[in-house]
């Protein structure tokens, strides 16, 4: 077949017709989405007075009817239902008080028990939508032992889909079970899953259990953990401020373990000072030219939580430094960290580096203006 | 010799017959998938499938400014409304000649101050640095020399303290939760080196602090047939670029970019007039020969309102800057062409612009003049080419209306009955006037190319105000930047 018997116009109707079946989809779901946004409202309300009503009934020494209970496992299966019961929950009041609502839950939960399966086999972002629920109605919290909604959630865990795995995490760690937080870490590690470390260590801080407790079980388990699920722990550790001095000067002595981990171990010093860390870190700053950067900029600003004169020898000199962040670092220190007067720094105002009196300057004028709020 | 016109006729039908459902098929798919894509989002959106964390990134914002005394006093105060926990501003200006350092001084309390640049990336000589600090936002401007749009980012990239960066004109304003959407693919995926975001036309909105309040459709029929336009292309060479991070652009406008591997690459090439496109070519020809693993993103959810041309001569100098900018980018980058190195981005993105965006005024004009010989020697159906064009149009002002619609609705965006018809109206309008006016443009970009290769169009600038943006229609408007 030659290609100029092909009628192009042809193809043009066909994909005119494909475009004009969007542009009715398109259509229909702005008004689909009208229509919603109007029946939303009155579901809201509608649900608002039953779960008023089945709230003050548990109020009253009652306990949640089976007939509602049937009745919201068939309404609550809807996700667009589910997002209506979000919305309709009474504030807590005269009428309804936080103890109520947390006892209508646990009556509620064998019905959530059963959603879990249902939401189970819907896609990504309704499974990450019912994990936002159990999360922000506490469903579990405080459970000892994981069933349905435990392993729904830890197979979120694992997904591709970054909000089912998040919205999941949030979830477990809403249940307040050290164990099982421990297992889901386990379970990323064992599935490769690289989730942003950023967003582990901030969801741990959210973890409504023992934080202490949670913070001694993940340490004590770091070393089965890769540098992307490691390091959130110690992020964790050193925003807590828990007591692993020995352990951490371990990790940022050691030349194997991975850089990331170092630094923040660098960091921790500041926040839990630990005078056998301090000739680590000066070490750090004044042989800059044998390690990366990174390390002795760190370094240096951890060091302004060791004050003395060798802390302010090592600081002066690391102002000499070739690199731009060290020399920063070190004059931050010196000014706002450790507060070192004009005068015991006229040594390197008098002298010859241009470098390093043009950013002590400059640290100085900030610091005169009363700001600290440096990186 | 009419048997090999003949021949000739047929091997350029058959091309052309290619070139046009290429172009065709690549817009449907683009279309289908873009539209589904953004159901995704809208769903996705309606059933917190969000990020949103208390700690976000730190980000800096660099401002480069050239003469916009009338807005960037506006611009500051409007980044200072955003809904963000940690950033900074950093405006550059590139050595204005208007009061551009005067304004800001008056308008905030700066203190001049003694500031070392660390200088990582190739920029001319500050003159001043003014910082100051507004609920406890952190703004830096700095006077330098003279360098163009590039150089001024590069200074702003050197100024800035954190680890991700954001660049934007001087003349946009920023939606309210931009920041927080622009973001949140870098913390879904750490290996995320580039984001860029939606940029919609300020002409027709309405916005209040940073937030979209009303949206119709303009009368100025300019300014309405490059909203459709600007809604076509972004679901095109955006949305289905992101599926296999092809993704060539991301508009100077508003992008975050993580800063070690801008400055890994070198920064913004001051040579080029696209140094926006150029730095993403560069990140992933750098990222792909090193085998770094990386992401280039696009968030449709982070806003940027930003005024367009509303003059046809405004907009043939826009477009003029934009198709060289391209020019420049391309042949520089040309070993990327169907290279296996460069993967996909080679092998699709780099053809796609090569074909569809650089060449089409050549093949276009090419085209018209051998259907005029055609005619004269009686070897085309003049009827049939003439439905065939009618149809082509009709095909490319409903992918326009759908395009459209579609981001209306992800958007909750209300429209009247009378925006509808106009969108109806400016869809047909935009399927013939604004690409004959485009190609046109194109075509003759390159007059005086070599004599004013890096010379910014002067453009003056409407006003902005932040209770009630958009700018009036009348006047001139468009992305300038710095300039030489």
């Amino acid at each position: 077949m030659h290609i100029l018997s092909i009628r192009p116009e042809k193809i043009l109707y066909f994909y005119m017709a494909s475009c004009i079946a969007v542009l009715i989809f398109n259509l229909f779901y702005i008004f689909f989405d009208r229509f919603q946004n109007e029946k939303f409202e009155k579901r809201r309300l509608d649900l608002t007075d039953i779960l008023t009503g089945e709230m003050h009934l548990l109020s009253c020494g009652g306990t949640v009817s089976a007939a509602h209970q049937r009745k919201m496992r068939r309404f609550l299966a809807k996700p667009e239902k589910l997002r209506s019961f979000e919305y309709s929950m009474p504030e807590s009041g005269e009428d309804v008080t936080d103890e109520d609502k947390k006892e209508y839950f646990r009556q509620m939960r064998p019905v959530f028990l059963g959603l879990a399966e249902v939401y189970a086999r819907r896609d990504p972002i309704e499974k990450a939508y019912f994990a936002r629920v159990i999360e922000l109605f506490g469903i579990d919290r405080g459970q000892e032992s994981g069933d349905g909604i435990i392993e729904f959630l830890n197979g979120l865990v694992i997904q591709k889909d970054v909000y089912a795995r998040e919205n999941a995490l949030r979830a477990l760690l809403s249940i307040g079970n050290k164990d099982m937080i421990l297992a889901v870490w386990q379970k990323m590690q064992e599935n490769e899953i690289h989730h942003s470390s950023r967003l582990l260590s901030d969801g741990l801080l959210k973890f409504t259990g023992d934080r202490e407790e949670l913070a001694r079980l993940l340490f004590a388990h770091m070393e089965e953990f890769d540098c992307r699920l490691a390091l959130p722990i110690l992020q964790f550790v050193r925003i807590l401020g828990a007591d692993f001095r020995e352990e951490i000067l371990r990790i940022v002595k050691s030349d194997r373990a991975d850089k990331e981990l170092r630094l923040e171990g660098i960091r921790y010093f500041r926040k839990c000072p630990y005078e056998p860390a301090k000739e680590v870190l000066k070490n750090l700053v004044i042989y800059r030219d044998h390690v990366d950067w990174e390390y002795s900029a760190v370094a240096a600003t951890s060091l302004q939580a060791y004050p003395g004169p060798d802390t302010e020898i090592c600081l002066k000199d690391g102002l000499k430094a070739y690199n731009w962040y060290v020399r920063l670092n070190c004059a931050e220190a010196l000014i706002s960290g450790l507060q070192i007067p004009q005068i015991r720094l006229y040594d390197v105002y008098n002298g010859t580096d241009r470098y390093a009196i043009e950013i002590l300057k400059y640290a100085s004028d900030r610091y005169a203006d009363g700001e600290n709020n440096y990186v | 010799m009419f048997e090999a016109i003949k021949v000739f006729y047929s091997a350029v039908g058959v091309f052309f017959i290619l070139y046009m459902m290429g172009y065709s098929t690549f817009l449907i798919l683009s279309v289908i998938s873009g539209a589904l894509d953004l159901y995704r989002e809208y769903k996705k959106r309606r059933y917190h499938n969000e990020i949103s964390h208390e700690y976000y990134v730190p980000v800096s914002i660099v401002v480069p400014a050239y003469n916009e005394e009338v807005t960037v006093a506006d611009t500051v105060r409007s980044l200072l409304m955003l809904d963000y926990r940690l950033y900074e501003i950093v405006v550059v200006d590139d050595g204005s000649k208007d009061r551009t350092t005067q304004v800001l001084l008056e308008a905030f309390p700066f203190r001049k101050v003694s500031r070392p640049i660390n200088r990582q990336i190739r920029c001319k000589k500050e003159i001043n640095v003014y910082e100051t600090t507004v609920n406890g936002i952190q703004v830096t401007l700095i006077q330098k020399e003279n360098g163009g749009k590039a150089d001024a980012l590069n200074m702003g990239i050197n100024a800035s303290r954190f680890p991700y960066f954001i660049c934007m004109d001087a003349d946009s304003v920023l939606q309210r939760d931009s920041l927080r959407n622009i973001v949140r693919p870098v913390l879904g995926d750490d290996t995320i080196v580039a984001v860029g975001g939606l940029i919609r036309i300020a002409n027709c909105a309405v916005l209040n602090e940073g937030k979209l309040v009303s949206y119709h459709m303009p009368w100025n029929p300019i300014v309405g047939m490059q909203i459709l336009e600007y809604d076509r292309s972004f679901m095109a060479s955006r949305i289905m670029m992101d599926k296999f991070n092809g993704n060539l652009i991301i508009s100077g406008a508003f992008g975050l970019f993580k800063k070690d591997m801008v400055i890994s690459v070198g920064g913004y090439d001051a040579s080029t007039m696209g140094e926006d496109m150029e730095l993403v070519v560069k990140l992933h020809c750098f990222c792909r020969i090193n085998q770094i693993p990386y992401g280039i993103r696009y968030a449709p959810d982070a806003i940027c309102w930003s005024q367009c041309p509303s003059t046809v001569r405004d907009l043939k100098k826009q477009r003029r800057r934009w198709h060289l900018g391209l020019y420049q980018c391309l042949t520089k980058h040309r070993q990327m062409f169907l290279s296996r190195e460069y993967g996909v981005v080679g092998c699709l993105s780099y053809v796609y612009y090569l074909l569809y965006e650089l060449l089409s005024p050549f093949i276009e004009l090419f085209g018209l003049v051998t259907m005029a010989v055609a005619w004269a020697v009686d070897l085309i159906n003049v009827p049939f080419m003439i439905t065939f064009f009618l149809i082509y149009a009709a095909y490319g002002a409903i992918l326009t209306l759908t395009a459209f619609l579609a981001r209306i609705y992800t958007q909750n965006i209300t429209l009247t009955a009378l925006d509808f018809v106009k969108a109806i109206y400016l869809c047909l309008a935009e399927s013939v006037c604004l690409r004959f006016i485009q190609t046109f443009t194109r075509m003759t970009a390159f007059i005086g190319y070599k004599k004013k290769k890096n010379v910014w169009g002067q453009i003056a600038r409407q006003k902005i105000n932040l209770n009630q943006t958009p700018a009036p229609h009348g006047g001139p408007g468009g992305k300038g930047g710095a300039g030489n």
